[in-house]
């Protein structure tokens, strides 16, 4: 009894579920003098809204057959599918243009190179087998080829 | 067929099995949800919205789970917009000086002395401990499985359930009435 009333009490005072909780399952569900003071499942099952007492109430599956053939989730595919093929779209003009860029990049400044290493081509010596040669640079006509080699001095 | 094989030939696009999974729920979501609502319109709209939403997001119920606990999940937060919806709008006609209770105080279809009287002791309840009762008392549900349809701790469902059966044990002795 004495027990009862205390728990009743920590119940009151701490308000917080986790608190409440631990003494209803560790006391108040075991005891039955608690138990008495709240409703029993017969009480609740008279007093709530039972499946029979509903009774006849409007067919309530056309206007669910119009909602869930509204077609919503396939609205949705339907822009999703257009939004994919945008941005597929727009990731194809992208990858094209960055492409062009780095093509137009490189090219350029491989132009600049090329023209900096013909400024900067020259033979200071060449010595062969530790020996100074002579050296020959030739180009064809009409070619970009440049041949080079070098000659032993006797 | 069970639950799941209606499910999953819905999820093939057959409209038509989803009416046997109505047919298999209306009552006790209409039961559920006039526990909680109070009056049959507001039951009666919440759950159709209850059975749209679950036909549109039955690609993401876990078949590994409860239909009814997830069902449920759906219906008590659907009533719970209704709740909502029906404070907004008797603070808007209090704000137009009309009386509230003739806009949103729908009575039955088919008004029994018993079932307003029900209603009316029902009415002490908050959603939550409405919901626990019923499906406490009706579905035989333990405070484990109020708590996943609460989306809750399993110790706050038992807190609910019990200050529930408290109050109508208190309500029931002061009114002096008998079940």
């Amino acid at each position: 009894m004495l027990r009862c009333k205390v728990v009743t009490f920590l119940l009151s005072i701490f308000p917080f579920k986790f608190w409440q909780g631990f003494l209803i399952r560790s006391h108040i569900q075991k005891c039955e003098r608690c138990m008495s003071r709240v409703a029993s499942r017969d009480e609740v099952e008279a007093l709530i809204v039972q499946q029979d007492d509903v009774g006849d109430f409007r067919d309530l599956w056309p206007a669910i057959k119009s909602g869930v053939v509204e077609k919503k989730p396939e609205r949705k595919a339907e822009f999703s599918s257009y939004w994919r093929w945008a941005i597929a779209a727009t990731g194809i003009v992208g990858v094209f243009l960055a492409g062009f860029l780095v093509y137009n990049f490189l090219s350029q400044n491989g132009t600049i190179l090329e023209q900096e290493g013909e400024a900067r081509f020259q033979i200071n010596s060449i010595r062969v087998g530790d020996e100074p040669a002579t050296p020959f640079v030739y180009q064809p006509k009409d070619s970009d080829m440049i041949l080079i080699w070098a000659e032993k001095s006797l | 067929m069970t639950d799941e094989q209606l499910l999953r030939s819905c999820l093939l696009g057959e409209v038509e099995e989803y009416h046997k999974i109505v047919e298999r729920y209306r009552t006790k979501a209409l039961a559920i949800a006039m526990n909680i609502l109070g009056n049959r319109e507001d039951a009666e709209d919440a759950s159709q919205d209850t059975f749209i939403q679950v036909y549109k997001n039955l690609e993401r119920f876990d078949f590994q789970r409860s239909f009814p606990n997830w069902f449920y999940s759906i219906l008590y937060k659907r009533c719970l917009d209704r709740l909502r919806k029906r404070r907004r709008f008797a603070r808007f006609y209090q704000k137009i000086k009309v009386e509230p209770s003739q806009f949103f105080s729908v009575p039955p279809a088919n008004p029994s002395f018993s079932l307003l009287d029900k209603q009316e002791l029902m009415k002490s309840l908050n959603p939550k401990e409405r919901i626990s009762l019923f499906l406490w008392a009706n579905e035989g549900y333990t405070s484990g499985e109020i708590a996943i349809v609460l989306k809750c701790s399993p110790s706050t469902a038992r807190v609910h359930l019990f200050k529930a059966r408290k109050k109508i044990k208190t309500l029931l002795e002061n009114e002096n009435v008998t079940l």
